[in-house]
Protein backbone atom coordinates (compact mmCIF):
# COMPACT_ATOMS: atom_id res chain seq x y z
CA UNK A 1 0.00 0.00 0.00
CA UNK A 2 1.10 3.59 -0.94
CA UNK A 3 -0.32 7.06 -1.36
CA UNK A 4 -0.84 9.60 -4.15
CA UNK A 5 -1.41 12.94 -2.78
CA UNK A 6 -2.36 16.53 -3.70
CA UNK A 7 -3.86 19.14 -2.07
CA UNK A 8 -6.71 21.41 -4.28
CA UNK A 9 -4.66 22.62 -7.35
CA UNK A 10 -5.72 26.08 -8.98
CA UNK A 11 -3.63 27.28 -11.25
CA UNK A 12 -2.63 29.37 -14.79
CA UNK A 13 -3.61 33.31 -14.83
CA UNK A 14 -6.41 34.64 -12.50
CA UNK A 15 -5.56 32.03 -9.97
CA UNK A 16 -5.58 33.87 -7.34
CA UNK A 17 -9.01 35.02 -7.70
CA UNK A 18 -9.87 31.77 -6.21
CA UNK A 19 -8.76 33.15 -2.82
CA UNK A 20 -11.64 35.68 -2.50
CA UNK A 21 -14.00 32.70 -1.95
CA UNK A 22 -12.48 31.94 1.67
CA UNK A 23 -13.49 33.57 4.24
CA UNK A 24 -11.80 34.10 7.97
CA UNK A 25 -8.70 34.88 9.92
CA UNK A 26 -5.78 34.50 7.41
CA UNK A 27 -1.94 34.12 9.27
CA UNK A 28 0.43 34.73 6.15
CA UNK A 29 4.03 33.08 6.63
CA UNK A 30 6.35 35.08 3.87
CA UNK A 31 9.97 36.63 4.34
CA UNK A 32 10.25 40.79 4.40
CA UNK A 33 11.93 40.86 0.67
CA UNK A 34 8.91 39.74 -0.65
CA UNK A 35 6.87 42.00 1.48
CA UNK A 36 8.77 45.38 0.26
CA UNK A 37 8.71 44.26 -3.35
CA UNK A 38 4.74 43.88 -3.10
CA UNK A 39 4.60 40.60 -3.76
CA UNK A 40 2.92 39.37 -1.31
CA UNK A 41 0.32 42.29 -1.52
CA UNK A 42 -0.77 40.85 -5.04
CA UNK A 43 -2.41 37.50 -2.90
CA UNK A 44 -2.96 39.33 0.24
CA UNK A 45 -5.44 42.03 -1.57
CA UNK A 46 -7.73 38.65 -2.61
CA UNK A 47 -8.39 37.64 0.94
CA UNK A 48 -11.63 38.61 2.46
CA UNK A 49 -10.93 38.80 6.67
CA UNK A 50 -8.59 39.41 9.52
CA UNK A 51 -5.00 39.49 8.35
CA UNK A 52 -1.77 38.93 9.86
CA UNK A 53 1.36 38.89 8.46
CA UNK A 54 5.06 37.14 9.68
CA UNK A 55 8.02 38.23 7.69
CA UNK A 56 10.68 36.36 9.15
CA UNK A 57 11.28 33.93 7.29
CA UNK A 58 15.06 33.28 6.15
CA UNK A 59 16.69 31.46 3.33
CA UNK A 60 16.87 27.94 4.91
CA UNK A 61 14.96 28.44 7.65
CA UNK A 62 15.21 26.81 11.16
CA UNK A 63 13.06 25.01 13.38
CA UNK A 64 13.61 27.94 15.43
CA UNK A 65 11.38 29.76 12.97
CA UNK A 66 8.61 27.95 12.87
CA UNK A 67 7.95 27.65 16.55
CA UNK A 68 8.54 31.41 16.47
CA UNK A 69 5.87 31.98 14.13
CA UNK A 70 4.07 29.86 15.81
CA UNK A 71 4.00 31.94 18.82
CA UNK A 72 2.51 34.68 17.36
CA UNK A 73 -0.02 32.75 15.08
CA UNK A 74 -1.23 31.32 18.67
CA UNK A 75 -2.68 35.18 20.15
CA UNK A 76 -4.17 35.49 16.12
CA UNK A 77 -5.90 31.91 16.08
CA UNK A 78 -6.27 31.68 12.33
CA UNK A 79 -8.50 29.89 10.54
CA UNK A 80 -5.64 29.79 7.53
CA UNK A 81 -2.29 29.64 7.43
CA UNK A 82 -1.09 30.98 4.17
CA UNK A 83 2.23 30.55 3.26
CA UNK A 84 3.56 33.04 0.40
CA UNK A 85 7.08 32.33 -1.19
CA UNK A 86 9.91 30.44 -2.43
CA UNK A 87 10.10 26.92 -0.77
CA UNK A 88 11.59 28.59 2.50
CA UNK A 89 8.29 30.51 3.59
CA UNK A 90 6.35 27.69 2.24
CA UNK A 91 7.87 24.71 4.36
CA UNK A 92 7.88 27.31 7.40
CA UNK A 93 4.12 27.60 6.53
CA UNK A 94 3.72 23.68 6.77
CA UNK A 95 5.62 23.65 10.34
CA UNK A 96 3.27 26.01 11.28
CA UNK A 97 0.06 24.22 10.32
CA UNK A 98 0.87 21.50 12.11
CA UNK A 99 3.03 22.67 15.25
CA UNK A 100 0.04 25.21 15.93
CA UNK A 101 -2.75 22.42 15.80
CA UNK A 102 -0.28 20.18 18.05
CA UNK A 103 1.30 22.34 20.68
CA UNK A 104 3.00 19.98 22.21
CA UNK A 105 5.00 18.65 19.22
CA UNK A 106 8.42 19.38 18.85
CA UNK A 107 8.61 20.47 15.14
CA UNK A 108 12.03 17.76 15.38
CA UNK A 109 10.18 15.40 16.31
CA UNK A 110 7.72 15.28 13.24
CA UNK A 111 8.36 11.80 11.53
CA UNK A 112 6.41 10.14 8.71
CA UNK A 113 4.63 8.24 11.72
CA UNK A 114 3.95 10.71 14.14
CA UNK A 115 0.05 10.88 15.15
CA UNK A 116 -1.12 14.60 15.02
CA UNK A 117 -4.22 15.57 15.53
CA UNK A 118 -6.24 18.13 12.90
CA UNK A 119 -8.10 21.03 14.52
CA UNK A 120 -9.26 21.94 10.82
CA UNK A 121 -7.38 24.81 10.38
CA UNK A 122 -6.60 24.97 6.43
CA UNK A 123 -2.99 25.45 4.78
CA UNK A 124 -2.46 27.18 1.39
CA UNK A 125 0.33 27.39 -0.17
CA UNK A 126 0.99 30.27 -3.01
CA UNK A 127 4.50 29.66 -4.87
CA UNK A 128 6.64 33.03 -5.41
CA UNK A 129 9.28 30.82 -7.48
CA UNK A 130 8.80 27.72 -9.86
CA UNK A 131 10.84 25.32 -7.86
CA UNK A 132 10.57 23.87 -5.07
CA UNK A 133 7.03 22.33 -5.53
CA UNK A 134 6.79 22.79 -1.81
CA UNK A 135 2.99 24.17 -2.58
CA UNK A 136 1.81 20.49 -3.49
CA UNK A 137 3.95 18.11 -1.74
CA UNK A 138 3.71 16.33 1.76
CA UNK A 139 7.69 17.15 2.55
CA UNK A 140 9.40 19.57 4.71
CA UNK A 141 13.03 20.98 4.95
CA UNK A 142 14.07 22.68 7.91
CA UNK A 143 17.64 23.36 9.49
CA UNK A 144 19.32 22.44 12.40
CA UNK A 145 21.61 25.37 13.01
CA UNK A 146 24.15 24.40 15.34
CA UNK A 147 24.79 20.76 12.88
CA UNK A 148 24.71 22.70 9.62
CA UNK A 149 22.07 19.94 8.63
CA UNK A 150 18.98 20.30 6.93
CA UNK A 151 16.68 17.80 8.05
CA UNK A 152 13.69 16.37 5.87
CA UNK A 153 10.84 15.07 7.00
CA UNK A 154 7.18 13.80 5.14
CA UNK A 155 3.85 14.03 6.73
CA UNK A 156 0.30 13.69 5.75
CA UNK A 157 -0.70 16.68 7.13
CA UNK A 158 2.23 19.21 5.63
CA UNK A 159 0.06 18.60 2.64
CA UNK A 160 -1.82 21.52 2.16
CA UNK A 161 -5.40 22.03 1.19
CA UNK A 162 -5.16 24.65 -1.31
CA UNK A 163 -2.56 25.38 -3.37
CA UNK A 164 -2.61 28.57 -5.92
CA UNK A 165 -0.03 28.32 -8.76
CA UNK A 166 -0.50 31.75 -10.49
CA UNK A 167 2.02 32.86 -13.23
CA UNK A 168 1.29 36.22 -11.74
CA UNK A 169 3.20 35.62 -8.26
CA UNK A 170 6.80 34.78 -10.61
CA UNK A 171 6.31 37.61 -13.26
CA UNK A 172 8.72 39.50 -11.80
CA UNK A 173 11.34 36.67 -10.65
CA UNK A 174 14.75 37.67 -11.28
CA UNK A 175 16.97 35.51 -14.21
CA UNK A 176 19.08 33.67 -11.28
CA UNK A 177 16.62 33.05 -9.12
CA UNK A 178 14.17 32.20 -12.10
CA UNK A 179 17.31 29.65 -13.20
CA UNK A 180 18.03 28.17 -9.96
CA UNK A 181 15.07 27.34 -8.89
CA UNK A 182 13.64 25.74 -12.40
CA UNK A 183 16.92 23.26 -11.68
CA UNK A 184 15.51 22.05 -8.64
CA UNK A 185 12.14 21.15 -10.29
CA UNK A 186 13.84 19.62 -13.06
CA UNK A 187 15.85 17.48 -10.37
CA UNK A 188 12.57 16.53 -8.58
CA UNK A 189 11.32 15.28 -11.46
CA UNK A 190 14.16 13.24 -12.78
CA UNK A 191 15.23 11.46 -8.94
CA UNK A 192 11.58 10.97 -8.37
CA UNK A 193 11.10 8.85 -12.08
CA UNK A 194 13.97 6.69 -10.88
CA UNK A 195 13.06 6.47 -7.27
CA UNK A 196 12.74 3.10 -5.49
CA UNK A 197 8.97 4.26 -4.55
CA UNK A 198 8.39 5.45 -8.13
CA UNK A 199 4.38 4.32 -8.89
CA UNK A 200 2.00 4.61 -11.86
CA UNK A 201 0.77 7.85 -10.37
CA UNK A 202 4.11 9.89 -10.58
CA UNK A 203 5.33 8.27 -13.84
CA UNK A 204 3.46 10.27 -16.19
CA UNK A 205 3.73 13.72 -14.12
CA UNK A 206 7.41 13.44 -13.82
CA UNK A 207 7.84 12.83 -17.42
CA UNK A 208 5.41 16.21 -18.20
CA UNK A 209 7.57 18.06 -15.68
CA UNK A 210 11.02 17.16 -17.78
CA UNK A 211 9.47 17.86 -21.06
CA UNK A 212 8.15 21.24 -19.65
CA UNK A 213 11.23 22.23 -18.35
CA UNK A 214 13.57 21.59 -21.18
CA UNK A 215 11.01 22.96 -23.27
CA UNK A 216 10.37 26.05 -21.71
CA UNK A 217 12.71 26.81 -18.99
CA UNK A 218 15.65 28.42 -20.72
CA UNK A 219 12.99 30.79 -22.56
CA UNK A 220 11.20 31.06 -18.93
CA UNK A 221 14.36 32.62 -17.34
CA UNK A 222 15.34 35.02 -20.53
CA UNK A 223 12.29 36.64 -20.49
CA UNK A 224 10.02 37.19 -17.88
CA UNK A 225 7.49 38.49 -20.18
CA UNK A 226 7.07 35.59 -21.95
CA UNK A 227 3.96 34.16 -20.19
CA UNK A 228 3.61 31.06 -22.19
CA UNK A 229 7.02 29.88 -20.81
CA UNK A 230 6.79 31.29 -17.53
CA UNK A 231 3.47 29.56 -16.88
CA UNK A 232 4.85 26.33 -18.15
CA UNK A 233 7.42 26.57 -16.29
CA UNK A 234 5.10 27.44 -12.58
CA UNK A 235 3.23 24.49 -13.37
CA UNK A 236 5.83 21.87 -13.87
CA UNK A 237 7.65 22.77 -10.80
CA UNK A 238 4.17 22.34 -8.89
CA UNK A 239 3.80 18.95 -11.02
CA UNK A 240 7.61 17.88 -10.00
CA UNK A 241 6.64 18.54 -6.52
CA UNK A 242 3.52 16.44 -6.50
CA UNK A 243 5.99 13.50 -7.98
CA UNK A 244 8.52 13.84 -4.49
CA UNK A 245 5.43 13.69 -2.13
CA UNK A 246 4.81 10.34 -3.37
CA UNK A 247 7.88 9.08 -4.91
CA UNK A 248 10.39 11.20 -3.13
CA UNK A 249 13.57 12.82 -3.93
CA UNK A 250 16.67 10.99 -4.17
CA UNK A 251 20.45 11.29 -5.13
CA UNK A 252 20.88 14.76 -6.71
CA UNK A 253 19.26 15.57 -3.23
CA UNK A 254 21.28 13.53 -0.85
CA UNK A 255 24.45 15.37 -2.34
CA UNK A 256 22.42 18.87 -2.87
CA UNK A 257 20.82 18.96 0.73
CA UNK A 258 24.37 18.27 2.10
CA UNK A 259 26.22 20.87 0.24
CA UNK A 260 23.17 23.52 1.06
CA UNK A 261 24.03 22.93 4.82
CA UNK A 262 27.68 22.76 4.69
CA UNK A 263 28.50 25.94 1.79
CA UNK A 264 25.10 27.54 1.32
CA UNK A 265 24.59 27.81 -2.05
CA UNK A 266 21.03 27.97 -3.32
CA UNK A 267 19.31 24.60 -3.21
CA UNK A 268 18.31 24.34 -7.00
CA UNK A 269 22.22 24.70 -7.82
CA UNK A 270 23.44 22.62 -5.48
CA UNK A 271 20.72 19.69 -6.68
CA UNK A 272 20.69 20.91 -10.36
CA UNK A 273 24.82 20.85 -10.81
CA UNK A 274 24.60 17.57 -9.44
CA UNK A 275 22.25 15.64 -11.98
CA UNK A 276 24.66 14.88 -14.82
CA UNK A 277 27.00 12.73 -12.12
CA UNK A 278 23.92 11.58 -10.20
CA UNK A 279 22.37 10.23 -12.95
CA UNK A 280 25.32 8.61 -14.85
CA UNK A 281 26.23 7.31 -11.35
CA UNK A 282 22.49 6.07 -10.35
CA UNK A 283 21.73 4.62 -13.62
CA UNK A 284 23.78 1.45 -12.31
CA UNK A 285 20.16 1.03 -10.29
CA UNK A 286 18.01 2.35 -12.59
CA UNK A 287 18.89 2.00 -16.01
CA UNK A 288 15.64 1.19 -17.72
CA UNK A 289 13.98 3.95 -16.17
CA UNK A 290 16.50 6.51 -17.07
CA UNK A 291 16.35 4.99 -20.84
CA UNK A 292 12.60 5.47 -20.41
CA UNK A 293 12.46 8.70 -19.87
CA UNK A 294 15.47 9.48 -22.10
CA UNK A 295 13.30 8.11 -24.95
CA UNK A 296 10.01 10.73 -23.72
CA UNK A 297 11.98 13.23 -24.18
CA UNK A 298 13.15 12.81 -27.95
CA UNK A 299 15.98 10.71 -27.07
CA UNK A 300 16.09 7.31 -29.25
CA UNK A 301 19.75 5.71 -28.25
CA UNK A 302 19.34 2.95 -25.94
CA UNK A 303 20.27 1.46 -22.76
CA UNK A 304 23.62 3.34 -21.15
CA UNK A 305 23.92 5.36 -24.71
CA UNK A 306 20.22 6.70 -23.67
CA UNK A 307 21.88 7.85 -20.68
CA UNK A 308 25.05 9.57 -22.06
CA UNK A 309 22.37 11.43 -24.24
CA UNK A 310 20.41 12.40 -21.01
CA UNK A 311 23.10 13.70 -19.13
CA UNK A 312 24.42 15.86 -21.98
CA UNK A 313 21.06 16.74 -22.69
CA UNK A 314 20.82 18.30 -18.90
CA UNK A 315 24.30 19.64 -19.35
CA UNK A 316 23.06 21.45 -22.46
CA UNK A 317 20.43 23.26 -20.48
CA UNK A 318 22.76 24.50 -18.42
CA UNK A 319 24.73 25.95 -20.59
CA UNK A 320 21.72 27.46 -22.11
CA UNK A 321 21.28 28.95 -18.39
CA UNK A 322 24.69 30.06 -17.99
CA UNK A 323 25.39 27.95 -15.38
CA UNK A 324 28.44 26.00 -14.75
CA UNK A 325 28.06 22.22 -15.44
CA UNK A 326 30.46 21.61 -12.06
CA UNK A 327 30.46 22.11 -8.82
CA UNK A 328 34.00 24.42 -8.68
CA UNK A 329 32.24 26.80 -10.91
CA UNK A 330 29.51 28.02 -8.99
CA UNK A 331 31.25 27.63 -6.13
CA UNK A 332 33.33 30.22 -7.38
CA UNK A 333 30.27 32.59 -8.20
CA UNK A 334 30.22 32.20 -4.28
CA UNK A 335 33.64 32.47 -3.35
CA UNK A 336 34.39 29.10 -2.43
CA UNK A 337 37.22 28.18 -3.42
CA UNK A 338 39.03 24.44 -3.86
CA UNK A 339 40.44 24.56 -0.09
CA UNK A 340 37.03 25.10 1.22
CA UNK A 341 35.49 22.48 -1.03
CA UNK A 342 38.20 20.11 0.09
CA UNK A 343 38.08 20.68 3.99
CA UNK A 344 34.60 19.81 3.96
CA UNK A 345 34.66 17.02 1.85
CA UNK A 346 34.17 14.57 4.71
CA UNK A 347 31.27 16.33 6.14
CA UNK A 348 30.04 16.53 2.88
CA UNK A 349 30.23 13.09 2.40
CA UNK A 350 28.71 11.77 5.31
CA UNK A 351 25.84 14.65 5.28
CA UNK A 352 24.99 12.86 2.10
CA UNK A 353 25.64 9.65 2.79
CA UNK A 354 23.27 9.58 6.03
CA UNK A 355 20.59 12.23 4.72
CA UNK A 356 16.97 11.15 4.58
CA UNK A 357 16.79 11.11 0.83
CA UNK A 358 18.93 7.82 0.58
CA UNK A 359 15.96 5.75 2.00
CA UNK A 360 14.26 5.49 -1.33
CA UNK A 361 16.99 5.31 -3.78
CA UNK A 362 17.48 1.50 -4.90
CA UNK A 363 20.58 0.72 -3.10
CA UNK A 364 22.48 3.34 -1.06
CA UNK A 365 25.99 4.30 -2.14
CA UNK A 366 28.95 3.50 -0.40
CA UNK A 367 30.76 7.09 1.52
CA UNK A 368 33.34 6.41 -1.14
CA UNK A 369 31.23 6.02 -3.68
CA UNK A 370 29.80 9.56 -2.53
CA UNK A 371 33.08 10.79 -2.18
CA UNK A 372 34.24 10.32 -5.71
CA UNK A 373 30.95 11.94 -6.77
CA UNK A 374 31.31 15.00 -4.92
CA UNK A 375 34.62 14.62 -6.64
CA UNK A 376 33.56 14.18 -9.79
CA UNK A 377 31.08 16.98 -9.92
CA UNK A 378 33.27 19.03 -8.39
CA UNK A 379 36.16 19.04 -10.80
CA UNK A 380 33.24 18.39 -13.77
CA UNK A 381 34.63 14.81 -14.41
CA UNK A 382 32.53 12.53 -16.30
CA UNK A 383 31.11 9.96 -13.87
CA UNK A 384 33.41 6.72 -15.18
CA UNK A 385 33.62 4.66 -11.83
CA UNK B 1 18.25 -22.31 10.94
CA UNK B 2 16.98 -20.17 14.03
CA UNK B 3 13.29 -19.91 15.01
CA UNK B 4 12.51 -16.37 14.98
CA UNK B 5 12.54 -14.40 18.00
CA UNK B 6 14.97 -16.94 19.77
CA UNK B 7 17.47 -15.96 21.90
CA UNK B 8 19.67 -17.91 18.90
CA UNK B 9 18.07 -15.66 16.41
CA UNK B 10 18.49 -12.43 18.54
CA UNK B 11 22.20 -13.64 18.58
CA UNK B 12 22.22 -13.95 14.82
CA UNK B 13 21.05 -10.78 14.32
CA UNK B 14 22.95 -8.74 16.73
CA UNK B 15 25.88 -10.74 14.98
CA UNK B 16 25.09 -8.88 11.66
CA UNK B 17 24.44 -5.56 12.83
CA UNK B 18 28.30 -5.79 14.59
CA UNK B 19 29.24 -7.01 11.11
CA UNK B 20 28.08 -4.10 9.06
CA UNK B 21 30.24 -1.64 8.35
CA UNK B 22 27.86 0.69 6.70
CA UNK B 23 25.65 0.70 9.67
CA UNK B 24 28.75 0.91 12.07
CA UNK B 25 29.20 4.49 10.48
CA UNK B 26 25.56 5.55 10.11
CA UNK B 27 25.11 4.87 13.75
CA UNK B 28 28.50 5.90 14.83
CA UNK B 29 26.95 8.55 17.24
CA UNK B 30 23.72 6.63 17.99
CA UNK B 31 22.69 5.87 21.94
CA UNK B 32 19.84 3.83 22.51
CA UNK B 33 18.31 0.57 22.96
CA UNK B 34 15.60 -1.04 21.66
CA UNK B 35 12.45 -3.49 22.51
CA UNK B 36 10.96 -4.98 19.25
CA UNK B 37 8.05 -6.71 19.70
CA UNK B 38 6.05 -9.09 17.67
CA UNK B 39 2.31 -8.57 17.93
CA UNK B 40 -0.12 -11.64 18.10
CA UNK B 41 -2.54 -12.31 14.91
CA UNK B 42 -3.87 -15.54 13.34
CA UNK B 43 -1.03 -16.83 13.18
CA UNK B 44 0.57 -16.40 16.30
CA UNK B 45 -0.92 -16.76 19.88
CA UNK B 46 0.80 -14.59 22.22
CA UNK B 47 3.35 -11.83 21.71
CA UNK B 48 7.04 -12.17 21.45
CA UNK B 49 9.82 -9.37 22.70
CA UNK B 50 13.18 -8.81 22.15
CA UNK B 51 15.40 -6.33 23.51
CA UNK B 52 18.83 -4.96 21.79
CA UNK B 53 21.24 -2.56 23.21
CA UNK B 54 22.34 -0.31 20.58
CA UNK B 55 25.63 1.84 21.22
CA UNK B 56 27.93 4.40 19.04
CA UNK B 57 27.47 2.00 15.91
CA UNK B 58 27.43 -1.84 17.38
CA UNK B 59 25.40 -3.93 19.20
CA UNK B 60 26.37 -4.17 22.66
CA UNK B 61 23.81 -7.33 23.59
CA UNK B 62 20.34 -8.79 22.65
CA UNK B 63 18.20 -11.34 24.39
CA UNK B 64 14.61 -12.50 24.72
CA UNK B 65 12.33 -10.77 26.95
CA UNK B 66 9.61 -12.39 28.82
CA UNK B 67 8.08 -9.40 30.66
CA UNK B 68 8.32 -5.90 28.50
CA UNK B 69 7.56 -4.44 32.06
CA UNK B 70 10.97 -5.26 32.91
CA UNK B 71 12.53 -3.22 30.46
CA UNK B 72 12.76 0.29 29.77
CA UNK B 73 14.00 0.98 26.15
CA UNK B 74 14.16 4.16 24.92
CA UNK B 75 12.91 3.02 21.52
CA UNK B 76 10.18 0.30 21.07
CA UNK B 77 9.52 -0.99 17.27
CA UNK B 78 6.17 -2.96 16.80
CA UNK B 79 4.07 -4.71 14.18
CA UNK B 80 1.86 -8.03 13.64
CA UNK B 81 3.37 -11.30 13.32
CA UNK B 82 2.27 -11.27 9.48
CA UNK B 83 3.64 -7.91 8.80
CA UNK B 84 7.54 -9.04 10.42
CA UNK B 85 7.31 -11.84 8.29
CA UNK B 86 6.83 -9.51 4.74
CA UNK B 87 9.77 -7.28 6.07
CA UNK B 88 11.64 -9.91 6.74
CA UNK B 89 11.21 -10.98 3.22
CA UNK B 90 11.63 -7.68 1.72
CA UNK B 91 7.89 -7.49 1.01
CA UNK B 92 7.58 -4.34 3.12
CA UNK B 93 9.80 -1.05 3.15
CA UNK B 94 10.30 -0.41 6.44
CA UNK B 95 9.64 3.32 5.99
CA UNK B 96 6.53 2.71 4.36
CA UNK B 97 5.36 0.27 6.55
CA UNK B 98 6.13 2.77 9.66
CA UNK B 99 4.01 5.26 7.43
CA UNK B 100 1.37 2.68 6.49
CA UNK B 101 0.78 2.18 10.12
CA UNK B 102 1.68 -1.99 9.74
CA UNK B 103 4.53 -0.80 12.42
CA UNK B 104 4.99 1.40 15.24
CA UNK B 105 7.71 3.04 16.46
CA UNK B 106 7.82 5.28 19.72
CA UNK B 107 10.82 6.95 21.11
CA UNK B 108 12.39 10.11 20.54
CA UNK B 109 11.55 10.52 17.29
CA UNK B 110 14.27 13.93 16.41
CA UNK B 111 17.25 11.16 17.01
CA UNK B 112 15.54 8.81 14.78
CA UNK B 113 15.18 11.48 12.21
CA UNK B 114 18.50 12.16 12.02
CA UNK B 115 19.64 8.17 12.01
CA UNK B 116 16.86 7.25 9.23
CA UNK B 117 19.91 5.33 7.29
CA UNK B 118 20.71 3.91 10.42
CA UNK B 119 17.29 2.80 10.99
CA UNK B 120 16.60 1.40 7.81
CA UNK B 121 20.32 -0.63 8.00
CA UNK B 122 19.14 -2.08 10.93
CA UNK B 123 15.82 -3.41 9.46
CA UNK B 124 17.90 -5.02 6.75
CA UNK B 125 20.11 -6.26 9.01
CA UNK B 126 17.04 -8.91 10.00
CA UNK B 127 16.81 -9.87 6.57
CA UNK B 128 20.57 -11.33 6.70
CA UNK B 129 19.30 -13.88 9.75
CA UNK B 130 18.13 -17.23 7.77
CA UNK B 131 15.06 -17.41 10.13
CA UNK B 132 12.32 -20.40 10.70
CA UNK B 133 9.15 -18.93 11.10
FE1 LIG C 1 14.62 20.21 -4.08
Amino acid sequence: MWWFASPRIAFGEDALEFLESLEGKFFVVTDSNLVKSGVVEKAVKHLRGEIEIFDGVEPDPSFEIVEEAVAVARTFQPDYVVGIGGGSSLDVAKGVRIIYENPHLNPEEISPWTDVEEKGVKLILIPTASGSGSEASNAIVLTKKDEDRKIASVHPRIMADYAIVDPEMVKDLPERVAVFTGLDALSHAIDAYVSAWKNDFTDGICIQACKLLFTYLPRACKDRSDREAVERVHNAATLAGLAIGSSQAGLSHSLGHSIGGVLHIPHGFACGICLPYTTKYYSRFALEYYEELAYHLGIQAKKEEAVDELVKKIKTLLADLNVPDNLKGIFKEYGIGEEEFYDNLKRLVYNASTDNTVLTLADIPSEEDFEKLFIHAFEGKDVDF
Amino acid sequence: MPKFFSQEWIEKFVEAVNANEEYANAAKDWEGDFLFVVEPDEELEKPMYAYIDLYHGKAREGYVVEDPSQVNAAFEFRGKFSNWKKLLAGEIDPIKGLVTRKFTLKGNMAMVMRYAKAAKLLVECTKQVETEF
